[in-house]
């Protein structure tokens, strides 16, 4: 993907007429995108500018077109048939550039690129569910930010929103205790 | 000879396999992520724009857990390979089951499944809870292999630059991870992930 977009930038930069015609489709997608409503009123309040930009987005690809001839035709004295040749040949690099890589396969270990797409595909669910879902967090205790204690043999730390928060599981399902030590609760083994 | 130096990067992958299926997850290269250009260029956005993210280099470096699936960066020991998948698979566990397994812990824990994606982005204070749980996870492994624990000022530095925390969120990782290494420092072995890591090294002949 980075390969392809460097290339199709570097084909972009490599002629100004390129650059040219790239800014205009940008530009054309850009107030495409508005609502109608929006283009409506900005027509409204600035004609004198959008018909100049119209106009532009008109004239550019038949002026582009225009100059070439007059380069390479008029000027440089070649047959139209060379002429359509140097296109065709530029089409062909350009289809060059943008040939996508060959994809390698995944390395032993890890997942093969097909299970990729599903896995777009959960990512995009999974955040529409919790979206949709709006989790609030517990309600607050009402503790003090930053206090500390064991509290049925779990260190806990209150939060900044004013809940006792586990700092870990209850110690004695691991064979350990809560030991406040130097301000810090904590699961301890061997110490009293 | 500490256990991290038994640990070949055949082993380190395999070990990591099984911990990933154990966790019900699925195993993915990041570099196979298709769009991760894109993603780059956001975090370079945002990083320039003054949030606390990382950079695009420094997310590329970044391993992830989305949903089930464990995305791991290119680049790792052993010993690291492994440590950063048992903290991703704490993720993946959270995203099953939810910040605590039932009746694990005594306070209000965070739920898993949508709840957890939602928390996660939307709540610092979910997002540091998840993310202490799986440093901790990061712990365990590490002094399970005999690897050195990065100090307190470590462990808070990299949650400040990496999760768009204020600093009263900051402060409340901090401590929440200073009871984790005053514990794991003492052998104390608690995540699902850490504990699911020890069993699978010594059933290899690594521990």
């Amino acid at each position: 993907m980075k390969t392809m977009m460097l290339n199709l930038w570097a084909w972009l930069i490599s002629d100004p007429a390129y650059a040219i015609a790239a800014a205009l489709v940008v530009l054309v997608m850009f107030w495409k995108a508005l609502p109608a409503k929006l283009r409506v009123s900005i027509e409204t309040r600035f004609p004198r500018a959008v018909g100049i930009v119209r106009t532009i987005v008109a004239l550019v690809p038949d002026l582009i077109g225009a100059a070439r001839v007059v380069r390479y035709q008029a000027v440089g004295g070649q047959p139209r048939v060379v002429v359509s040749d140097r296109a065709a040949a530029e089409s062909d690099k350009l289809r060059e550039l943008l040939k996508p890589e060959e994809s390698k396969p995944s390395e032993p270990g890890f997942v093969e690129r097909g299970v990729l797409a599903v896995f777009a595909g959960v990512c995009v669910l999974a955040l529409g569910v919790a979206l949709l879902a709006g989790c609030p967090m517990p309600a607050p205790d009402g503790c003090s930010p930053g206090a500390r204690r064991c509290h049925e043999d779990t260190p806990q730390v209150c939060s900044p929103g004013q809940r006792w928060t586990p700092a870990d599981v209850t110690c004695s399902t691991v064979n350990a205790s809560c030991i406040v030590r130097e301000g810090v609760p904590a699961c301890l083994r061997g110490e009293q | 000879m500490i256990p991290a130096d038994r640990l070949t990067p055949e082993g380190a992958l395999l070990a990591a396999r099984e911990l990933v299926s154990a966790s019900h997850g699925v195993l993915v290269r990041k570099s196979d992520v298709p769009g991760m250009a894109i993603v780059r260029g956001v975090f370079d956005a945002l990083h320039a724009a003054g949030l606390a993210v990382p950079s695009g280099a420094e997310f590329d470096r970044y391993s992830h857990a989305l949903g089930p699936f464990v995305v791991i960066a290119d680049g790792f020991s052993p010993a690291e390979l492994l440590a950063v998948v048992a903290h991703e698979c704490e993720h993946v566990r959270q995203f099953w089951e939810g910040e605590y397994a039932k009746g694990q812990t005594v306070g209000a824990t965070l739920n898993g499944g949508a709840a957890f994606a939602w928390l996660y982005l939307v709540e610092p204070e979910a997002r540091v809870r998840f993310e202490a749980r799986a440093y901790r996870t990061t712990l365990e492994v590490l002094r399970l292999l005999g690897a050195a624990l990065p100090s307190i000022d470590d462990l808070t530095d990299s949650l400040a630059r990496g999760y768009a925390l204020d600093a009263a969120h900051v402060t409340f990782g901090r401590q929440l991870l200073e009871s984790a290494l005053a514990s794991v420092r003492n052998g104390v072995y608690t995540t699902t992930s850490g504990v699911r890591v020890e069993a699978i090294l010594k059933r290899h002949g690594v521990l």
